[in-house]
């Protein structure tokens, strides 16, 4: 499909805004989908939590006291959280709500960069430029400086070499 | 099978008890508001042993501790922490510091401090990192009169004194690693459940996912977010470590005021540098680089071959962020026949500031430093 030409300066930021709502409709649904697979494990934790209370023993049942009821929950809801972290739909689910919300946060900087340019204020992009150019100077002043102190250290080596010299 | 009449005794037991420690629990509440109105900054102060600063390159200072005891082992130790927390984590509070505790034994501290990297450090790379600390370890010899240094790793700032040692391995007296990740797969088939979970997070990521995260993040891995994973990773601990856990210790003065030591540690997490990032992530945790022999800092090969120095590799055999088997890879890939592995019982931040451990890391490394000090 062939599109037609889009003037670069027209529509721009309802268009970026656009795609910024459409970013964000794409986070709370990959939030749903996140939500309803990491809350598995809750109704696990739970169902192995009773299952433990049901089999204590009658020894054990005159001892029990509410931190050792805890202590038993959390070991339990800890193992159960972590299965879950490395299963596949966890996995999938973090992965693609992670995407959903970098495509997000990108947008929004797209709009703000948008504004800036129209007040003339620095954007991200000037900065990060400036940033690197910064870093490669810094690089040569450095290597620079290695280059000196060993041409020295070589001198110093050549001067105490020099034949007639203690 | 549990009698009925047991559960309703159980029930009721069980709610007197809460009850009870409800009323105890208001006591410790004010007794600890008591000793929170009592604490100025001064007593949560952390990174506190005595240092002076001898060198600032760009962001990155070079300090050197004031010896606490007579000397012990003349070649000087240059610690190397990571870009992930602050150093201040091996000097925590007196009597939980790494820092002091080899003071004490007589070892001559030298430091490089990251400093705060933020947007500004985004180019910098694990290239440039290495370079600091060459020009560190320069610095040093130059004051001390020793030709080469030893180098004392932590957790990421292992792996760069690993690639110094490689890199240089005319300037390195002794390696010394804690809790270092050098095969970044080696957990796959040798890891507890609860062990590597990062690993496991970062390699269901696509690489282009990695640069999107620094590209969308300002150019950094912000601390926050590296926060976030951390607390991910421990999930019951991190639901109950401020209601439930912190109950625990409010009418301890002292365990409190470790606990917010500790917290001021952990809000003092710098951005990672971005392109240092995208190599940690992409080469190290992805592509295994390092194990692999492809690894390259400033146009060359990082060969683990080519260590040749002594090397001590401490790790924790609970650690759940450097899974023991990440540490341990290291063993059979380096050039030196002078290797030693100690695994202790503790985990990755109880190595370094737990009650059990205290001493006993010092210990460790103080001797098997003397035992090489010629």
């Amino acid at each position: 499909m062939v599109e037609a030409p889009r003037l670069a300066d027209m529509w721009n930021l309802n268009r970026q805004v656009y795609a910024l709502m459409a970013a964000w409709m794409d986070v709370c649904q990959r939030m749903g989908v996140y939500h309803a697979i990491a809350s598995v494990p809750w109704g696990k934790a739970y169902e192995r939590y009773s299952a433990s209370l049901a089999d204590t023993e009658k020894e054990d049942a005159k001892d029990f006291d509410w931190r050792k009821g805890f202590e038993a929950w959390r070991d339990i809801a800890d193992k159960e959280l972590i299965s879950n972290m490395r299963s596949k739909d966890f996995l999938a689910a973090q992965r693609e709500l992670l995407r959903s919300v970098l495509d997000l946060r990108t947008r929004q900087q797209e709009v703000a960069d948008s504004v800036g340019r129209l007040f003339g204020v620095p954007t991200q992009h000037d900065l990060d430029d400036l940033a690197r150019q910064i870093t490669e100077l810094r690089r040569e002043v450095r290597a620079s400086l290695r280059a000196t102190q060993r041409h020295e250290a070589e001198g110093r080596e050549g001067v105490v070499g020099q034949p007639g010299e203690g | 099978m549990t009698d009925p009449s047991y559960t309703t005794f159980n029930t009721f037991n069980t709610f007197n008890g809460f009850m009870k420690d409800c009323a105890e629990n208001f006591g410790r509440f004010h007794k600890a508001a008591d000793v929170l109105a009592a604490t100025g900054k001064v007593d949560v102060d952390i990174g506190a042993t005595p240092k002076t600063l001898v060198m600032r390159r760009d962001k990155v200072e070079l300090f050197r501790y004031e010896p606490t005891a007579e000397r012990t082992v003349e070649a000087p130790v240059l610690m190397v922490y990571g870009l992930i927390g602050r150093y201040t984590f091996l000097d925590l509070q007196p009597d939980r510091s790494l820092v002091r505790s080899l003071l004490d034994k007589g070892i001559d501290i030298w430091l490089n401090d990251w400093g705060q990297p933020g947007r500004g450090e985004r180019w910098l790379t694990m290239d440039d990192y290495v370079d600091y600390i060459h020009e560190a370890v320069q610095w040093i010899c130059r004051e001390t009169g020793h030709d080469k240094v030893t180098l004392l790793g932590i957790c990421e700032g292992g792996v760069l004194a690993t690639c110094y040692a490689a890199l240089y391995p005319e300037k390195v007296k002794n390696l010394v690693l804690a809790a270092t990740p050098i095969g970044f797969h080696a957990d796959i088939d040798d890891a507890p459940a609860h062990q590597g979970l990062l690993n496991t997070w970062t390699r269901s990521l696509a690489p282009e996912d990695i640069d999107r995260i620094i590209d969308a993040l300002g150019g950094v891995i912000p601390g926050d977010f590296m926060g976030l994973i951390f607390t991910l990773m421990t999930p019951m601990r991190s639901l109950t470590k401020y209601n439930v856990d912190l109950l625990e210790i409010l009418g301890d003065k002292d365990k409190l005021m470790n606990f917010l030591r500790m917290e001021k540690w952990l809000a003092d997490r710098p951005d990672h540098p971005g392109a240092a990032g995208r190599q940690w992530l992409k080469e190290l945790y992805h592509e295994n680089r390092l194990v692999e022999g492809s690894f390259e800092l400033s146009g060359r090969v990082v060969d683990l071959r080519a260590i040749v120095a002594p090397v001590l590799n401490i790790f924790a055999l609970n650690d759940h962020i450097i899974p023991p088997a990440c540490s341990k890879a290291l063993g059979s890939k380096i050039g030196t026949t002078e290797y030693k592995e100690i695994g202790l019982d503790c985990g990755h931040v109880g190595l370094f500031v737990s009650s059990k451990s205290q001493g006993s890391l010092a210990e460790i490394i103080a001797e098997w430093l003397k035992a090489r000090d010629e």
